[in-house]
C-alpha cells in the first residue's frame, strides 16, 4: 500500500514540474505560480502518508522502524526533504527554483522505484542500526543535505540574475538562509553520529569514510558562509564554492558507498 | 597591523585553510590509510618523516600544522572581534533618508530617544562636529555568540587533542572465561586492575535468519567476588572503574556433542575442533580434527582422527547418519571411514552440533571525549543564536542647526537596509515635539 501511495506521489510531483515548466515561461503569472506550489504540496502530503504508512507496515511485520534504515528508505526522505524546504522558503507561491527542486524529487523517487539495485523492501535492523540516534542523525543529515542542494541551485540563480543587472537581492536572502539552515543541521547531523558513535563503538571520531566526507561537506559549506561574509553578499566565488559543496553532498550520500566503511549500508 | 597579522586574522586565510583542510580529508579517504608504512630510520628525523607520509594522513604532520593554523587564525579573529567592537562604530547607512526638525534640544533629545529605544539595543555614542551619532544594535546575543561558536571549534580541536591519550583495547572471551588483561591497539597485553568475566553470549535472530542482537552477560570480579554485572549490547555499552566495556564482535568456535560406547561403558563428550581426547584409560586416543555444520551437504558431521596401533585412521561422524544411508544403502562399504563402529569395539554417534561463541569486547578510555561534547553543545548553541536571530542596527544622527535639532535616521538588518522601527519613530517624533 505504502508503495502504490509513494509511486503516485512521484506523478504528482512529475504534474508539479510539468507545470513549473510552463510556469517559468509564463514569467508573472500568479494563477500558474501557485497551482505549481499547491500541485508540490499535495505531492508532499501524499509522500507523507506514503512513509507514515510503510513505518505502520514495518510495525505490522513486527520489525518497527521509522522508514530511514536503508538506501531506497534515504531516497524516499531525501526527495521529501527538498519538497518540504522549498516550499516553506516560497510560502503559497512558486519560487524559481521549483522546476530543479521538482525535477530532482522525480529523479530521487523515481531511480528509488526502479533502479534494480535499490531494495525497497522493509527489512529489520541489524544490531548496530537499533538506536534511537538512527532516526535524527538520518533526519537531519538529509535536511542539511537538502537545504544545501537548494542554497546551491538559489545561488546560481542568483549569480546569473545579477550578472545580467537585475535585482537578485531576495535570492541572496534566501541563498543566506538556506546555507544557515542547512549548516545547523548538517552540524546537528555529525554531531548526533558522533554521539551514536561514541555509544556504539566507543569512539565519537574514527575516520571512517563517511564520517570523514562529511567532514569534507561540513568545511566546504562553512568555507561558503565565511566566502560570502567575506564578499558581503552573492559573489561567484561563494557559488562556486557551494557547487563543490554540492559535488561533495552527492559524495557523501553516494559516492562513499563504493569505499570499504562502517555506513555501506545506507 | 602588520601585513602578516591581517592575513592571518582575515577571513580569506580562513576559507583558505578550511578547504586545505578538506582536500587533506580527500586525499585521506582516496590515499590507504595505515598501510604499512617504510621504515626509514630510528630518532627524532625518523619520526618527523614517519609523520609527514601520506599513508596516515588523519594523524600526520600535515593535519596538526593545518588545524593548528586554523586554531591561530581563529584565536586572531576572536581578539580583533573585541577590539573592533570597544572601537568602531560601522559606517551609517543613512542614503536618502529624510531629516526631521524637532522642537527638543539635541541632549535632551538624545536622552528621549535612548529612553524610548527597544529594550533589546545596545548604544554606542560618537562626537561628530556639532552632531552627535548613536548607533545602537540588537548584537548583545549575537556578537558573544560569534565568539562562542569559534571558541568551540578550539575546544573540540584541544578535545580531540586528549583523546590522542585514551585508551582503546580489545578482550576476546569465552563462555565462562575470565581475563584480568586486555590487548591495547598494538596488541600488547595491559592489566585491567580488576577481572571480567563472559557468563553467557547468545545471538538472537529475526524470523528471516538476520541477526537481531549480541548480547554478552558479563561480570567484574575483584578479589574472586563479582562486584557488578550486566548485558553488554550494541549500543548499549557497560561502564566500570572508570572502563567503558563494547560490544564489538563475536567468534563462533566449532563444537560439538558426541557419544562412544564400547558396549558396556557409555561416555558423552563435549569437545572443540582440535580437541585431543583420550579414554578408557588411554586406550582410546583421537583428535577432533573437523567439526562443520553442514559437511558435504550431508549435515553437521564430526572427522575424528586415530592414534592407532594398526595406523592412522579417520572416521566421519554424521549426525543424519540413518538419512544418509537411505539414500546410500551401501555407504559402508563404499565408505568405510562413514561407519561408526570402524573402530572396534567402539560405537561414536554424533549427538548435536553445539558451536562456542567467544565475544570480542571493545576495552575504551576517553579523556577528551566529555571536553569535545562541551564544545559541541556550545557550537550548537552559538549556530542556532547566530543563524537564526536576527540582528537589527540603527544609526540616529542629532544636530543642532539653527535653534531646532535635526534628525536623520536609518536601520539595517544582516548588512541590508531596512525600515527604520515605526512605532519607535512614531515615540521619537511624540517627544522631540515634530
Amino acid at each position: 500500500m505504502s508503495a502504490t501511495i509513494l509511486g503516485f506521489s512521484t506523478f504528482v510531483y512529475l504534474a508539479a514540474f510539468i507545470l513549473s515548466l510552463a510556469a517559468a515561461r509564463s514569467e508573472g503569472r500568479n494563477l500558474l505560480n501557485r497551482a505549481v506550489w499547491w500541485a508540490a504540496l499535495a505531492g508532499l502530503v501524499l509522500q507523507s502518508i506514503g512513509m507514515g504508512l510503510r513505518w505502520w507496515e514495518s510495525h505490522q511485520m513486527g520489525v518497527g522502524h521509522a522508514p530511514l534504515a536503508n538506501f531506497y528508505e534515504s531516497l524516499v526522505f531525501f526527495a521529501w526533504a527538498v519538497i518540504l524546504l522549498s516550499l516553506g522558503a516560497a510560502r503559497s507561491k512558486a519560487s524559481p527554483v521549483m522546476p530543479f527542486v521538482l525535477a530532482l524529487a522525480v529523479g530521487l523517487m523515481g531511480y528509488a522505484s526502479f533502479a534494480p539495485q535499490v531494495e525497497s523492501g522493509i527489512k529489520p535492523l541489524i544490531p548496530a542500526l537499533k538506536s534511537n540516534w538512527l532516526a535524527i542523525h538520518v533526519m537531519t543529515c538529509f535536511l542539511g543535505y537538502a537545504a544545501f542542494v537548494l542554497a546551491t541551485v538559489v545561488g546560481v540563480l542568483g549569480l546569473r540574475l545579477r550578472e545580467k543587472g537585475r535585482d537578485s537581492a531576495g535570492l541572496d536572502d534566501l541563498f543566506t538562509r538556506y546555507l544557515s539552515f542547512g549548516f545547523i543541521l548538517f552540524t546537528i547531523g555529525i554531531m548526533t553520529g558522533s554521539v551514536w558513535a561514541f555509544q556504539a563503538w566507543g569512539r565519537y571520531w574514527g575516520w571512517d569514510p563517511k564520517e570523514t566526507w562529511a567532514l569534507i561537506t561540513w568545511l566546504i559549506y562553512a568555507a561558503v558562509i565565511h566566502e560570502r561574509q567575506r564578499s558581503g553578499g552573492l559573489a561567484r566565488r561563494a557559488v562556486v564554492l557551494a557547487l563543490i559543496g554540492l559535488a561533495s553532498v552527492l559524495f557523501t550520500y553516494i559516492g562513499v558507498n563504493y569505499l570499504p566503511g562502517l555506513h555501506s549500508y545506507l | 597591523m602588520g601585513r602578516l597579522a591581517a592575513f592571518w586574522s582575515s577571513l580569506k586565510c580562513t576559507v583558505i585553510l578550511l578547504l586545505g583542510l578538506a582536500l587533506l580529508c580527500v586525499a585521506g579517504t582516496v590515499i590507504p590509510q595505515h598501510a604499512v608504512t617504510p621504515v626509514v630510520g630510528q630518532g627524532l628525523s625518523a619520526w618527523f618523516l614517519s609523520r609527514l607520509m601520506p599513508t596516515d594522513l588523519y594523524h600526520s604532520l600535515w593535519l596538526t600544522v593545518l588545524a593548528g593554523l586554523l586554531c591561530l587564525n581563529v584565536v586572531l579573529c576572536m581578539l580583533l572581534r573585541i577590539r573592533a567592537r570597544q572601537q568602531r562604530i560601522p559606517a551609517p547607512r543613512f542614503g536618502d533618508a529624510a531629516e526631521i526638525s524637532l522642537g527638543t534640544e539635541c541632549q535632551a533629545m538624545k536622552a528621549l530617544i535612548l529612553k524610548t529605544a527597544p529594550r533589546a539595543l545596545r548604544f554606542q555614542e560618537r562626537q561628530e562636529g556639532d552632531s552627535i551619532l548613536l548607533f545602537g544594535d540588537s548584537e548583545s546575543l549575537r556578537r558573544p555568540a560569534i565568539f562562542g561558536l569559534h571558541a568551540s571549534v578550539l575546544l573540540i580541536f584541544v578535545g580531540m587533542l586528549m583523546s590522542t591519550f585514551g585508551l582503546d583495547g580489545h578482550i576476546e572471551l569465552s563462555e565462562g572465561q575470565t581475563a584480568a588483561q586486555f590487548a591495547d591497539a598494538d596488541g600488547r597485553p595491559k592489566a585491567l586492575g580488576f577481572s571480567v568475566r563472559c557468563d553467557q553470549f547468545r545471538i538472537q535472530h529475526y524470523d528471516n535468519g538476520m541477526p537481531k542482537e549480541y548480547v554478552s552477560r558479563l561480570a567484574f570480579l575483584e578479589n574472586g567476588a563479582v562486584r557488578a554485572s550486566g548485558e553488554l549490547r550494541v549500543n548499549h555499552p557497560l561502564a566500570y572503574q572508570g572502563l567503558r566495556f563494547y560490544q564489538e564482535t563475536y567468534r563462533a568456535q566449532p563444537a560439538a556433542i558426541f557419544t562412544v560406547t564400547d558396549g558396556v561403558h557409555a561416555w558423552s563428550i563435549r569437545a572443540r575442533e582440535g580437541d585431543e581426547l583420550t579414554m578408557d584409560d588411554g586406550k582410546l586416543r583421537f583428535q577432533i580434527e573437523k567439526i562443520g555444520e553442514d559437511v558435504m551437504h550431508m549435515g553437521p558431521a564430526l572427522k575424528l582422527v586415530f592414534d592407532h596401533a594398526s595406523g592412522h585412521r579417520h572416521l566421519w561422524l554424521f549426525q543424519e547418519l540413518d538419512r544418509i544411508k537411505e539414500a546410500v544403502p551401501d555407504l559402508f562399504e563404499r565408505a568405510p571411514s562413514f561407519n561408526p563402529s570402524l573402530i572396534k569395539p567402539y560405537t561414536f554417534a554424533l549427538m548435536e552440533f553445539a558451536p562456542e561463541y567467544a565475544t570480542g569486547i571493545g576495552v575504551k578510555r576517553d579523556p577528551g571525549a566529555a571536553i569535545v561534547a562541551v564544545g559541541g553543545v556550545m557550537m550548537l548553541i552559538c549556530l542556532l543564536i547566530v543563524f537564526l536571530i536576527p540582528s537589527l542596527r540603527v544609526w540616529v544622527r542629532l544636530e543642532e542647526r539653527a535653534g531646532t535639532t535635526i534628525l536623520k535616521a536609518a536601520a539595517g538588518r544582516g548588512g541590508k537596509s531596512e525600515a527604520f522601527p515605526a512605532v519607535w519613530m512614531a515615540r521619537i517624533r511624540r517627544a522631540g515635539g515634530a
